[in-house]
């Protein structure tokens, strides 16, 4: 093989992604299934969202909790819980409290939540799971 | 479609401890060499494509295939990665593909081809020879 390096500087930290083939022939897929490039709170946030599993709509950049879960947003004076959690642009996350997580209606509590105040995010299970945070 | 400026073969990305988003890349790879007999089907066991994107979508899938230049035929392919770019588009992102056990079936030039959306925006020779 022909080799020598480079070195370059990006904006953000790499992503990397690959398919491992198993013995048996099965491919097994490791690295993100949902990634977030860029840099700034709202993809330091959005990553760790989808690390947690959080679905992310393809069309929307809204975030849906499933089975009875709950999203909770902590800034270093309130803590937000929501189940529908919608980037809103750059500047900030809306945390939303729906009667049905899938609802395409503007229905329930909105919180803002600037994407520089927050602090941790997390899902907690439903009914009675320890929470998962970043 | 995402711009590349850089669509690079290698062994090895890895970021410096210093420093995350400097990236050393290395082992350039143009070609390769069996160094059995017989040398075809040659499996090229680990390689990587590196990328540095720009002009990014707020939404991209990205996946990576290898193709036989002279059959057209896809000897690898990669899933398709979501991904999704809140940011400023001008930004420059940095994505590689760990290539495991490709298996190049002759001698011969491969193209390495990345899409999004199953889209080919960019592509990169890789040639086998015995």
């Amino acid at each position: 093989m022909d080799s020598t390096s480079i070195t370059v500087t990006a904006d953000s930290p790499l992503v990397e992604f690959f398919d491992e083939v198993l013995p048996d022939g099965t491919v097994v897929s490791r690295g993100p299934e949902v990634v977030f490039l860029g840099k700034g709170t709202q993809v330091r946030w959005g990553n760790a969202l989808a690390r947690l599993g959080v679905c992310l709509d393809r069309d929307r950049m809204i975030w849906r909790a499933h089975n009875g879960d709950w999203f909770f947003v902590s800034t270093a004076a309130d803590e937000y819980r929501g189940n529908v959690a919608v980037l809103a642009g750059d500047q900030s996350l809306q945390l939303i409290g729906r009667a049905d997580p899938e609802a395409a209606d503007d229905s329930g509590t909105t919180h803002s939540i600037r994407w520089d105040a927050i602090t941790r995010v997390g899902i907690v299970s439903a009914p009675t799971g320890s929470p998962g945070c970043a | 479609m995402p711009t590349a400026l850089y669509c690079v073969l290698c062994d090895r990305v890895e970021a410096q401890d210093s420093n995350l988003v400097r990236l050393n890349i290395s082992g350039l790879l143009a070609r390769v060499r069996p160094t059995v007999s017989p040398p075809f089907p040659l499996t090229c066991n680990d390689f990587r494509v590196f990328l540095l994107l720009t002009d990014l979508e707020r939404f991209l899938k990205l996946s990576v295939r290898v193709v036989e230049a002279a059959t057209g035929s896809v000897v690898h392919v990669t899933r398709q990665v979501p991904i999704s770019s809140p940011g400023d588009p001008r930004q420059l992102m940095p994505v590689a593909f760990r290539i495991h056990q490709c298996r190049l079936p002759a001698e011969g030039l491969y193209w390495v081809e990345c899409l999004n959306e199953g889209t080919v925006f960019v592509r990169q020779r890789l040639y086998a020879e015995a």
